[in-house]
């Protein structure tokens, strides 16, 4: 059941009519079901996977068992995410060096959110470990903060002590919080089926044959690839924080306009906030942090970057994204330190493109299917700098201009703080009906048209 | 409130500049095909030469089955009949493949057409059909929105600078990548369907088979002449139908086409120049 389909609305409206209706005592547990249910809808088998690690977390934590947890969780991820990755990459090598390779490819399915909420489980146990906050000893009330449905197939990450006295409290949720969510809501379903889902086709096609298409053709494919997946990401998150609030629940914001960062260490602090920070918190300080000598610190800076490339897939591409954001993150504290956001906004400006371009470039490698493809993009990029086609058509082209205009501009304000109480309702509420217009006219469905021939 | 009141207005917008567009007025001749027709025929140019009223009912990816809706959309909504109909067919009218969900491109009307709507609740699941009718800005796609600036601008000309690569094409052909000839038996029904419906309203009607590059028509010679056969045939059957063929002039003039089946700017003036010479309109 995906955020944008139908039927996850009519589910998420039944749940939160029927949260607000039990006793604030049965709450958690009717939620921890319905979260279940709903994982259940992407493959009921998986349900055991999740409670296996609700089970192994809680009783790790409450046992002070954490090496154990950390054990079995990467042990978890590795086996379902990485295991074909590294099988592969074992047996291309050993291919090349004409040696025998007996390990087969194995056919794993890969659980929906697993990387989620592995790594939300495992940062309560550390947490408990080191005194941060004090265990959870209701297991329903656990369970759900590992398994609470709309932040567990694509985040934020949660925080064991933002989460669980939330769920402790079991509120109803606040009149002012359901308007807050189906803003949310609204605004991630623009984000995601508008800018996101129509900028697909055009990426693709220009992907998939590199060596045909022209050089401002494979430029716009990389910048409206850039745009996507940050509207498709940040799309899905506001969508699970809106859906949060039906039940008074407050997820924290996972983007922070990162493509207005005036600086790579500035994007990472607005660019998937909660997979940074918790990186920053369970591995990043853990290895010494920046107290360290400064070969130990550049380490610790590689080690995130790669490690934060590898979680977002099972790819030597992520891996190398994310060898350039730590390898440009690093050149910026060295050579520029900590560059405060200058007075000129000329200035700020031009850090923001130059920003923009370099996240552009990495984001070339994390979407080409391999390393070769991408360093193809690029020099047909550059030796190649002819017009752009149109894709598909001029008016689906100016379409998603538009959106991409709508999206930047609606980011733009509230980044400049026209949001909350500085935006009258007036303009606020005709303002989300006019989006919700624009998703029923140009949202991307399944049971479009599609011409076939020519 | 506020959402409903953008849908019903813009939806009054959209459907007003889409009737243009599609020329859903009284006309002597209305011409119903796909993109072929769309690109092949000048509205105006044809007007001019002929001295009748056009309407161009074409919308891309339009199969025969569409194209019956087209027809009886048409007269229900103009209440009108015209003198002729012009139709585009040709070997491939009756393959398989053209385009998918082609119910989706009569959502705009579903409130306007009782025939329009119960081909769409027939095609459509009922998730989207009551959705459509719930939420009528759903209705439109990015092509329909296209028609709908084209129509307020009375804009119906041609206007790709495509051209057609003709290596490209023999590779496609060597490689056996390109739509091919099917005599589907439902669709053949439906087309005689449409044959006799019209001859029972007393309509004219031409079918022309438009140009496609030869290169594309010599492929599958056999299936070809057996699908033109069958057009001749059912033809044959019909008085007020009748055949012409405006593939054979034109095919092998590689610099008219933008690709095997549709005809640039300067294909659509030779084309429209040869239909108003070559049809005695009434």
């Amino acid at each position: 059941m995906l955020f944008t389909e139908i039927n996850y609305f009519l589910f998420l409206t039944a749940c939160a009519i029927a949260y607000s209706c039990l006793p604030s005592k049965f709450r958690s547990c009717f939620l921890l079901a319905t979260s279940y249910v709903f994982y259940a809808t992407f493959d009921w088998r998986f349900t055991f996977l999740l409670l296996g690690q609700t089970l192994l977390c809680f009783f790790c934590a409450k046992y002070r068992k954490n090496t154990l947890a950390i054990i079995l969780s990467i042990l978890e991820l590795a086996v379902f995410k990485y295991f074909n990755f590294f099988n592969d990459s074992f047996r291309q090598l050993f291919e090349n060096l004409h040696l025998p390779y007996l390990i087969p490819h194995l056919d794993i399915i890969l659980p929906v959110g697993i990387s989620f909420f592995t790594f939300q489980s495992l940062g309560y146990v550390i947490d408990v470990s080191q005194g941060k906050i004090q265990q959870e000893n209701n297991f329903v009330r656990f369970a759900l903060f590992t398994a609470f449905f709309p932040q567990i197939t694509a985040g934020p990450i949660g925080r064991a002590n933002e989460l669980l006295p939330q769920f402790q409290e079991a509120r109803r949720p606040a009149v002012q919080q359901i308007s807050e969510g189906i803003q949310l809501i609204i605004w991630g379903l623009f984000q995601k089926m508008v800018v996101a889902d129509r900028l697909a086709s055009y990426i693709t096609r220009a992907y998939a044959s590199p060596q045909t298409a022209s050089g401002g053709t494979l430029l716009v494919a990389s910048i409206f690839f850039s745009i996507q997946i940050y509207a498709d990401f940040s799309g899905y998150s506001d969508i699970a924080r809106g859906s949060a609030k039906f039940f008074g629940i407050n997820l924290h914001n996972n983007f922070n306009f990162p493509y207005f960062a005036t600086s790579i260490p500035d994007f990472w602090k607005r660019w998937h906030i909660s997979l940074t920070s918790w990186f920053r918190d369970y591995l990043y300080i853990p290895m010494g942090g920046n107290r360290v000598s400064k070969p130990k610190w550049i380490r610790n800076q590689l080690v995130v970057f790669l490690l934060s490339g590898l979680w977002h897939g099972a790819n030597w591409t992520f891996i190398l994204w994310g060898a350039i954001h730590g390898i440009f993150n690093l050149v910026h504290i060295m050579l520029l330190g900590k560059n405060k956001e200058s007075q000129s906004w000329i200035i700020n400006l031009m850090r923001c493109i130059v920003t923009f371009a370099i996240v552009n470039v990495a984001w070339i490698f994390f979407r080409a299917p391999t390393f070769k493809r991408a360093i193809q993009i690029i020099i047909r990029i550059m030796t190649h700098p002819t017009r752009p086609t149109f894709g598909v058509s001029q008016i689906t082209f100016a379409l998603n201009v538009f959106a991409i205009m709508i999206l930047f501009g609606v980011d733009f304000a509230a980044y400049r703080g026209f949001t909350g109480e500085r935006c009258p309702d007036a303009v606020r509420i005709p303002g989300y009906a006019v989006i919700a217009c624009i998703i029923a006219l140009l949202a991307v469905s399944s049971s479009s048209f599609i011409y076939l021939q020519f | 409130m506020v959402f409903a009141i953008i849908n019903i207005l813009c939806l009054k917008l959209f459907n007003h500049g889409l009737k243009q567009y599609y020329c859903l007025w009284p006309a002597d001749i209305l011409i119903i095909g796909h993109s072929m027709s769309e690109m092949a025929i000048d509205r105006d140019l044809l007007e001019k030469l002929t001295g009748r009223s056009v309407a161009k009912y074409c919308m891309n990816g339009t199969a025969i089955p569409d194209r019956l809706i087209m027809i009886r959309h048409y007269l229900e909504s103009t209440a009108h009949k015209p003198k002729v109909i012009l139709y585009d067919i040709g070997p491939r009218s009756f393959s398989d493949g053209l385009a998918v969900n082609s119910h989706a491109l009569f959502y705009p009307f579903i409130n306007e057409s009782p025939t329009v709507a119960n081909y769409v609740r027939s095609n459509a699941t009922s998730r989207d059909y009551y959705l459509k009718m719930c939420v009528p800005l759903s209705r439109y796609d990015d092509s329909r929105l296209g028609a709908v600036i084209r129509g307020y601008r009375h804009d119906w000309k041609n206007r790709s600078v495509k051209q057609l690569n003709i290596e490209h094409l023999k590779r496609q052909i060597i490689k056996g990548s390109f739509w091919k000839v099917q005599l589907n038996p439902d669709t053949q029904a439906v087309f005689e369907e449409t044959l006799d419906f019209l001859e029972a309203q007393d309509i004219r009607l031409i079918l022309l088979y438009l140009p496609n590059v030869d290169l594309l028509n010599n492929a599958e010679p056999e299936k070809s002449a057996e699908a033109l056969n069958y057009i001749k045939e059912t033809v044959s059957h019909h008085s007020k139908v009748t055949f012409i063929d405006a593939n054979s002039l034109f095919e092998s003039r590689h610099e008219l086409f933008i690709d095997p089946l549709h005809l640039n700017p300067k294909g659509q003036q030779e084309v429209t120049t040869f239909l108003a010479n070559k049809i005695d309109f009434p």
